[in-house]
């Protein structure tokens, strides 16, 4: 069963999972506070940086599919246009026919 | 201005006063969102005690925080300086003779655990939310299953390196403690304690199974003369089906000696460990709130049966007279408090006050509050609004 950020409660267990909040004890990139602002309705350029390595959903005793809510958010920020700079240059290659991964 | 003067009173970077640093710590575990001044991230006793100096010099308040997973709002504040202890995060002295260990404020439930295990001790109060800083537990005097036969943090706790509102250093020793643990960070700040810990003991269990909370308490009640009784815990048949176990009341004993007949010590820590997340296996299944109660023996009968008749899961310990039950809503929660004052109990007790619950708190620990910030805070800069 999975559940969408709505019914997060704030517990911060998913924090155990979030390698880079270990060690940086940064709460703008909390794992939870990832999540709070996906409940606010608010997505971040955070969102770039969150691991998809299914650690932190694999500690929510709510069982949130974070990462997937991470995904949709992400795509939210491209509609927007709030892209990262390595993406944009990716985007511009394809476009000129290039090789998107070739620096 | 008064505020940024704290940016030279820290470390480099541990001042902030971004929007997304105010927003992170604008809300805990509560649910409660306030939007703070600034935060600040000592790392060293003098960091604390020039930001608390120059705090009392212009009446700035100031909010202790550690992980934030605090249930009752005592973390968060608009208009206040939050004061991130996790930089206090070493682990060091383990006493084998005395049978103690120095930790700092911010070392989380879970670290200590582990190092505690790999020299084959642990600290009993064990937390379900293991996130939870040291420093918080013990600022809140949480109350956990193993309460019973331990008591509570100002009995686990030796020692504490603090500092009162004023800013003077302290070391609280003995009954001495009681002045801060507890307190929700609102008579002083800690940095450092001394826990006293067990080496690691046998335990063994019971699950009886029950046909009403009467026959529950009878159980309980030979429980509780037992020697070394570790935990008494009620489930009701919801939370028995949670914990693994068929869909009945249940009373769940742990011993810390070879009294129970459970004796296989993975079965025994397997059912411990289900016992400690029930409150997260009831989120899972969209009970997002817990409502608590301190109750006298004769009230947990009717607690029950009120719990029932409302289709309310419930559970709790027995050993310390709180139950727990579980709700789906804030509205639900209200009600579930104003029934539990109807009953003539407290709805809390068990992870402190703090912002949530401050029209619940007794009259006598109200008091209580008032002299000690007359002695330690009389500028009532720490964590104001919380017990007074």
């Amino acid at each position: 069963m999975k559940h969408d950020v709505d019914q997060c409660v704030l517990c911060s267990l998913c924090n155990l999972g979030g390698e880079a909040y270990q060690l940086s004890k940064d709460e703008r990139r909390a794992p939870r506070h990832v999540v709070w602002n996906l409940k606010k309705g608010r997505e971040t350029p955070a969102l770039y940086s969150f691991m998809l390595n299914g650690r932190t959903e694999a500690h929510c005793p709510v069982k949130i599919a974070i990462d997937a809510e991470v995904i949709d958010g992400r795509r939210k920020l491209v509609k927007r246009g709030v892209e990262t700079v390595e993406n944009k240059k990716m985007v511009e290659k394809i476009l000129d026919g290039k090789n998107p991964y070739k620096s | 201005m008064k505020v940024k003067a704290m940016r030279r009173m820290v470390a480099h970077g541990d001042y902030l006063d971004d929007e997304e640093s105010l927003r992170a710590y604008s809300y805990d575990a509560s649910g409660v969102e306030q939007i703070p001044l600034v935060i600040v991230r000592p790392r060293h006793v003098e960091h604390v005690r020039r930001i608390l100096v120059h705090a009392n010099q212009y009446r700035i308040p100031i909010v202790p925080r550690g992980s934030g997973t605090g249930l009752r709002g005592g973390a968060v504040r608009k208009d206040a300086v939050i004061m991130d202890l996790r930089g206090f995060d070493t682990i060091d002295k383990l006493d084998t003779q005395l049978n103690t260990v120095d930790v700092g404020a911010g070392v989380t439930f879970k670290a200590l655990k582990e190092w505690l295990a790999t020299h084959k001790y642990s600290f009993p109060l064990e937390p379900s939310n293991q996130m939870a800083t040291i420093g918080g537990l013990a600022a809140q005097n949480v109350i956990t299953e193993e309460s019973m036969l331990f008591g509570d943090w100002t009995e686990m706790v030796a020692r504490i390196e603090c500092f009162d509102g004023l800013g003077r250093f302290q070391v609280l020793k003995g009954k001495d403690v009681a002045k801060v643990l507890g307190w929700e960070g609102s008579t002083g700040v800690i940095t450092k304690l001394r826990l006293n810990v067990i080496k690691t003991h046998k335990r063994t269990a019971d699950v009886i199974h029950v046909n009403n909370p009467s026959e529950a308490l009878a159980h309980a009640e030979r429980a509780s003369q037992i020697q070394g009784t570790l935990m008494i815990e009620y489930l009701d048949e919801f939370s028995s089906k949670l914990m693994g176990l068929s869909a009945d009341q249940h009373v769940f004993i742990v011993y810390a000696n070879d009294a129970g007949s459970y004796k296989d010590p993975l079965k025994v820590n397997e059912l411990v460990q289900a016992r400690k997340r029930l409150t997260h296996a009831l989120w899972n299944e969209g009970y997002l709130f817990e409502g608590e109660a301190s109750l006298e023996e004769e009230q947990i009968e009717r607690f029950v049966a009120r719990c029932e008749a409302a289709h309310v899961p419930c559970y709790g310990h027995l050993g310390v007279g709180i139950m727990l039950a579980g709700l789906k809503s804030a509205a639900e929660l209200e009600k579930f408090r104003v029934n539990v004052v109807a009953l003539g109990a407290t709805p809390g007790g068990k992870y402190g006050y703090g912002r949530v619950k401050k029209e619940y708190v007794p009259q006598a620990l109200r008091k209580e509050a008032i002299k000690l910030k007359d002695q330690r805070d009389y500028n009532m800069i720490l964590n104001p609004g919380v017990y007074v």
